[in-house]
Order: C-alpha cells, then structure tokens, then sequence
C-alpha cells in the first residue's frame, strides 16, 4: 500500500486526462490497482513499481476507450461523437480533450505520470520518434490554442 | 507563450483535480481485503509477466488475455494442426555460408519498424535447473535453492553450504550490489568477505569453491538530435536531449571467482555476452546464460545493430538458429562456460526471433516457449534444444494449442514430454494435456478439461500428473501417463480455494500454497496452505488445511525459488505479502507456525526489499536484500543474531 499511496494520484490523474470523465478514470485506477496487487509478488524488481503500474493503468485506460468506441457504435447515429461532459472541465481541460486519444495518452503520461517519450515508446510500443514527434505537436497545439484564448479574451 | 509555461499550466491544472475517494489507499486496501477471486484470473496473467530479468521490460499486452471474461471468441487450433510442425527440425540456416554475407539473411528478415508490431511478452515464469553443491565437511542440515529440476542449479540471491551463507546486498536505490560471505555458527553471523562494486548483479551461484555472478549492464546509446516536422527549435533539442534516455540494450556478464579462501575471494575471469540477462542453468558443471538482444533495422553495414556478440566478437552466422519467418526482432543469444576453465566460453548459440514465453529445462533439453497470439488463435510453439556437455543443438520443435501456465505445467519423463496448457473455445476456457514422444510427434493427448477453468499449478511425478484447476472451488486432478498414448484421468478432488504453488512434501504428501475462496461468492478469503493425500492416486484427499485470513497473496504463488522447503527438516517458509513466515507440518496438527517475522519485506523507510529464508540445523536466518539477515532459534523462536553491511 505504501508504494501505492505514492502514485495513486498521478495515476488519477493521467486516467482522467486521457478518459477524460472523472468515473471512469477512478474506475480504470480501482481495476489497475486489484489487477497489480494480484500480480504483485511477481514483480522482481519492486523499485519497478512506478512503471508497472503505470503499464497495468495504460492498458485498462485503453481498454476503456475500446469499449467507449464500441458502445458509440452501437447507439443510434444521433450522439455518436465522443462528447465528455464539460461541466466541472476547466479551460485546459476541455482542450486538452481536443487533443487525439493517442496525443491524450502521450502528453498525460509525460506531463502526469513524469515518463520520458522513450518509457512512453516502450509502453505504447511505438516508435520512439513518433511518440516524441506526437507530444510535440500536441503541446505546440495546445500552446496555439491556448494563445488564441487569450487574443479572444483580450479582445471582447 | 512558452511551451514550458503549457506544460506547468496542465501539471497545475492537475494538481487541483479533485481525486476520489473511492481510490484512496485506505479504500483500496479495503477493497483488497475484500477481493472478489473474479477478479483473480487477470493477476495471474500479469504475474508471468514481471520474471523478466528486467522488470522494466514488463509489458503488459499478455494483459489482453484475461480469461474468458470478455467475450473474446478464442477459436481453438484445430487438433489436426498439431502434428504438423511436430518433429520438423527448424532450418539451421547457412551452415557453410560466408559469414560477411550471410548477415543480410537475418538483416532480411528483421521486422520493421522494430517495436511497431503488438508483441505479447509473456512471462519468464522461469523454468529451471538443480543445485550440485559440493559438501565439504558439512555435518549439519541446511537449505538449498528451492529447484524445478533436480540435477539443475539455478541463480539466486541467497546460497547457503551449511556453514556459510552468500548473500546479496543492495544499496537503498537499488545502483549497488555486493555479494557478503557469512561464517554462520548457530546464528552469530561473521563476515569473511565482501565483493563489492557489483552494480548489475542479478542473481548467482556457489559451486563448490567457485561463486559465479550474472550481472547485466544497460548501453546506453548516443542520440543525434532530432529533427522530425517542423517544430524543432532550441528549447526542442532541449527536450530532445532531456528525453532521450534510450536504453536500447545491454550486455550480461559472468564474473566468476575463487572462493577457496573464504576470506579473499579471487576474480579469475569475467566474460561477457550482448543481451540484457533472462535466465541461466547449471548442469554438470557448466554454466548455461540466456541474454536477450534486441535488433534493429538500422543500415545494413552496422553489424551491431542487428547481430549480437559474445566477447565482443560477433555471433557467426553459423551459430544463429533463424525461423522461417520472423515474428520478433530480438534473439535468444545462449552461452557454456564450464567451470573447469573459464577462460572463454566452450559455445555460443543464437535463437533470432525466439518470442516469449518462458523456458523450461530438463536434464537433457532446454525448451524455449513462445507464445503466439494471433488474432483469435493461441498456441504455443515449443523449441527444444540438446545442451549436453556444453553443446547446444537444435532437436525439434512443435506447437501446441494454448498456454502454459508456468514451467511447471512442462515436463519431460522418459522420453516423453508433457505439456498442460489452458486455451479458449467459445469465448470459454478449457484445458487440455499432451503428451508427445521423443520426436516431439503427438502421442496421447486429454482435452476438454475443466471447461471455464484454467490452470493454475502443476506437479509431475513419474508416471503421475497432479494439476489444479479454478474458477470458483478448485479440482485437483490426477492423471495416470503409464501410457503415454492413453492418458487418464484418476482423480478429481473438488476443495475450496485453489493452489498456485505445488511442491512434494515426503513420500505420499503433496503440499499446495494458494488461496482460500468462498465456494458460493468466490471470494478471497486469504492464503491457504492445503495437505494432500496422495498415496491412492485415485482417492487424493486434502488432510490438512490452514487458512491465513489477513493475507491476499504471497511470493511463493510467483517465484518457486522464493519458497524456502525442506520436507525432510520439515520446515515450510515463504512470504506472505509484507510479512515472513515459516511453517512446519505435524501429520495429527496440521501446519504449525514456527515463526512470522513482521514486515520483513518492507525497510524503516517503508521501502519494499525482496526476502528469503534458509536454514543451517536448527537455525533460522531470513535475508533482507538491504537490510541484511536475522539469524531465529527454531526452538526458542527468539532472534538470536544479525548482520548488517
């Protein structure tokens, strides 16, 4: 528990950029956590805690987003945009839920979960320029949409 | 704007996002208490996965293959598929090719681009071999390396001759290894010597006067800057520079000393092989590593890049196995070194694209698994390998429907190789058992099993299979192999709870550690020791039973070689999450608790440390990987000694 009470809320929170809905983030940690403790023991080096769960978290998230997808699908035409609920989102939230689901994913676990795109390329078995290349871009797109806010704002 | 001011706005943004409740630690640890068993099945998916030698390296796309609990509609290989690949010999490519040429075969066959492709890396549940330590004058009983194959010695961090105890260190972040001699006399623990400076060690062996080290160390690879898109600027290559931690490869190094004088052990050589360590034997005195090397497709005139090297001179291309077609680009690079003179190694050998899956070893044959996982389909593909007096020759390959759970469920008798794998049908577990003769061709099989169970813990002795399966009460089967072409099945004791480790207790006594479940809700109750009968193979009864409520798991469920147990001392112990215990076994009383040492695995500061007990007669001494050994009277229970670096 000690070891988890060290992460818990960056896992949150890199559960909630990506998933962006704050239930679903704190059920893809509640699944992460039973599914790393049960695996626990066999966890060889324990100092690789961290990264471990960070992997259990990226995967369940993923598997979220699949269902999401996969239920969207299965609704009617109406509604079958990704749509998170702005309420409660703060500016940057909302934007950041603009980014891609991969971009999402990318930028939270380097922001949140304090990864380097080389760890990131290793989860997401990706390329290791791709990964970088991709949270740049989405930084440079929330960057851009971000100064765009404050000429608005600056404006009115 | 600066991008550096972007990235601390989210980082405040998340700072000030409210965190639920119900994922506290508290809650959670509630929840743990509580587990629903369900929710078991994807823990011991996960728990193959973490043996790798580098637990960074951990990837959890084998996560995918929570059993049966998504609809996934696993088709089962069709049983006529099995006998095709059996007993085919994989083309040893090029045996008399130039080697300067050659290369570009394997260069050809590199998948690209390397890491793009989804790899299932499956456990290294490891596999094994059996210590041979040569006694010398010792009188006294004393443990040894809890072993899969007897005859085979494996690595570890704790060995102990009976007067002596070697053990491993650590420093408190992990960079500093040392290896300490211990002159134990009834739990007053002198030092002799220390070798220090081992930063990578993983694991090692004592063989008579010799002490062997593997140690792995990572390369670190030079970047250029990058300059993908249009977006690098300065404060680009900074990020750049910042990232780039590419930790590509490594190399495992053998360091193997004199140890005669037990007060001055001697370096006499170091040898080294690309590869980050996997795993390593010890059969008749030679040592046998596997490394993994990792390639990729750079320009074919960069050797390195995709051919590994052992001593630093390259791999010939002669001593590389190639499949037929590649499905990963990393090699299995294996090595003999015998202990008789440790100048160089006596053979290298390369397996390219050798997958994962963890590794079994018999006395005679290294079996290498692979787990394939391709669309609905799994199986598993078997390769076997003679390694006798240090050589290392191809001697067969199949593939059977399914996945192994854990070397133990692998097992060559006579010939005669059995395998106990888990598959999916219908969105539905079901298991099965195969025997094979020594040409790897089908002999008999039993399929069918346990359908929406899976197995969980397996034991062969002779001419006797016992094996345990669950989902919500644990039927332990027995199955007679006197016929290999006409296996059956002799017993089905149905009990709560199931077992995930099993291990021979004495002549007629099987012992399981597992969990406890309830029968109606299936849930955890906590960690289970169970006592089987099993003098009448078709009448297996559990005799004894002990239930440890306050715990959910324990290491012996994941790393045998963590299970200290002796049934002729009669002495039981492993760790139960945080805490150590030790049991023995009384045929009218059951288990009795010797010993529980509170927070062993965890140091003042609440870091966690591995653990492990031995024993020299009547003593009791648990190492801690950091804060060094406890010496325990098995009489008194009292501690009675400790050393600390």
């Amino acid at each position: 528990m000690e070891q988890y009470a060290l992460v818990y809320k960056d896992l949150y929170r890199v559960a909630y950029y990506y998933l962006g809905d704050s239930h679903e983030a704190e059920d893809a940690v509640g699944d992460t956590v039973l599914a790393a403790y049960e695996g626990y023991g066999k966890l060889r080096k324990k100092e690789a805690f961290r990264a471990w769960i960070f992997k259990i978290l990226t995967i369940q998230c993923k598997r979220r987003m699949q269902r999401f997808y996969e239920n969207q699908a299965a609704l009617t035409e109406s509604s079958a945009v990704h749509e998170p609920d702005y309420i409660d989102k703060t500016y940057i939230q909302t934007l950041f839920q603009g980014l891609s689901e991969e971009e999402r994913l990318i930028v939270s676990l380097m922001v949140f979960g304090g990864y380097k795109s080389r760890e990131v390329a290793d989860f997401l078995q990706r390329n290791h320029s791709t990964v970088r290349s991709k949270y740049r871009r989405a930084v440079a797109r929330l960057k851009k949409q971000l100064e765009d806010g404050d000429e608005k704002s600056a404006q009115k | 704007m600066e991008k550096k001011r972007i990235l601390e706005m989210l980082k405040e943004d998340g700072e000030n996002l409210e965190i639920p409740e119900g994922i506290s630690p508290e809650k959670i640890e509630e929840k743990l208490k509580r587990g629903k068993t369900k929710r078991r099945s994807y823990g011991k998916i996960l728990v193959g996965l973490a043996g790798a030698a580098c637990a960074a390296l951990v990837f959890l796309g084998a996560y995918q293959g929570r059993l049966g609990e998504e609809a996934a509609q696993y088709a089962y290989i069709e049983e006529d598929n099995l006998p095709e690949s059996a007993g085919e010999t994989p083309e040893l490519v090029l045996e008399t090719a130039e080697a300067s040429d050659s290369y570009d075969r394997v260069y050809d066959m590199l998948v690209e681009p390397p890491g793009s492709r989804e790899m299932i890396k499956y456990s290294q549940k490891d596999v094994s071999m059996g210590t041979a330590v040569e006694e010398d004058s010792v009188s006294q009983a004393h443990s040894m390396t809890n072993l899969r194959t007897e005859g085979v010695d494996e690595g570890g961090i704790l060995k102990n001759d009976g007067k002596y105890l070697y053990v491993m260190q650590t420093s408190k972040n992990g960079r500093e290894k040392s290896i300490h001699i211990l002159k134990a006399e009834k739990g007053k623990l002198t030092q002799t010597a220390e070798i220090k400076g081992l930063k990578g060690a993983v694991e090692f062996y004592l063989q008579g006067n010799q002490l062997l080290v593997l140690e792995q160390e990572y390369k670190e690879k030079e970047e250029g800057i990058y300059t993908e898109g249009s977006l690098i600027s300065v404060e680009d290559a900074a990020v750049a520079a910042e990232y780039a931690n590419p930790v590509e490869n490594g190399e495992t190094i053998i360091r193997v000393y004199d140890i005669r004088n037990r007060e001055s052990p001697r370096l006499l050589n170091s040898l080294r092989q690309d590869g980050i360590y996997e795993t390593s034997r010890i059969q008749d005195g030679i040592l046998y590593t596997i490394s993994r090397f990792y390639a990729y497709k750079g320009r074919r005139e960069d050797l390195a890049s995709y051919v590994p090297s052992v001593q630093e001179k390259k791999l010939p291309v002669r001593c590389i196995f190639l499949p037929e077609e590649a499905e990963d680009n990393s090699y299995l690079v294996i090595t003999a070194l015998s202990l008789q003179s440790t100048e160089d190694f006596i053979e290298q050998k390369a397996i390219f694209s050798a997958g994962y899956g963890g590794y079994y070893v018999s006395e005679k044959n290294l079996y290498v698994l692979k787990t394939k996982m391709q669309g609905e389909e799994r199986e598993t593909a078997v390769f076997r390998y003679a390694y006798q007096q240090g050589k290392i020759e191809e001697n067969g390959k199949t593939a059977v429907p399914g996945m192994v759970d854990d070397s133990f469920s692998i097992d060559e008798h006579e010939g005669y190789l059995r395998i106990l794998t888990t598959d999916w049908k219908e969105g539905e577990t079901v298991n099965a058992l195969y025997i094979l003769d020594k040409d790897l061709k089908p002999a008999g099989r039993i399929t069918g099993l346990a359908k929406g169970e899976q197995i969980y813990s397996a034991r062969f002795l002779g001419d006797t299979a016992y094996f345990v399966t669950f989902r919500q009460i644990d039927p332990l089967f027995t199955v007679d192999l006197s016929n290999p072409r006409k296996p059956k099945i002799t017993g089905e004791l149905k009990i709560t709870g199931f077992s995930e480790y099993l291990h021979f207790y004495g002549e007629n006594l099987l012992l399981g550690i597992g969990r406890e479940s309830d029968p109606a809700t299936g849930e955890n109750q906590g960690v289970k020791l169970s006592m089987f009968d099993i003098s009448n193979s078709s009448k297996v009864k559990e005799v004894k039973k002990l239930v440890l409520k306050d715990y959910f798991y324990s290491e012996a469920f994941y790393d045998y070689r963590k299970v200290l147990i002796s049934p002729a001392e009669n002495i039981i112990g492993f760790q139960t999450e945080e805490d150590y215990t030790v049991y023995s076994y009384d045929e009218e009383k059951g288990f009795i608790e010797e010993l529980t040492i509170k927070k062993a695995a965890l140091t003042k500061d609440g870091e966690y440390q591995e653990t492990e007990g031995a024993f020299i007669g009547d003593c009791f001494y648990l190492l801690k990987v950091i804060d060094g050994v406890e010496a325990y009277d098995l009489n008194t229970k009292k501690k009675i000694g400790a050393w600390k670096k």
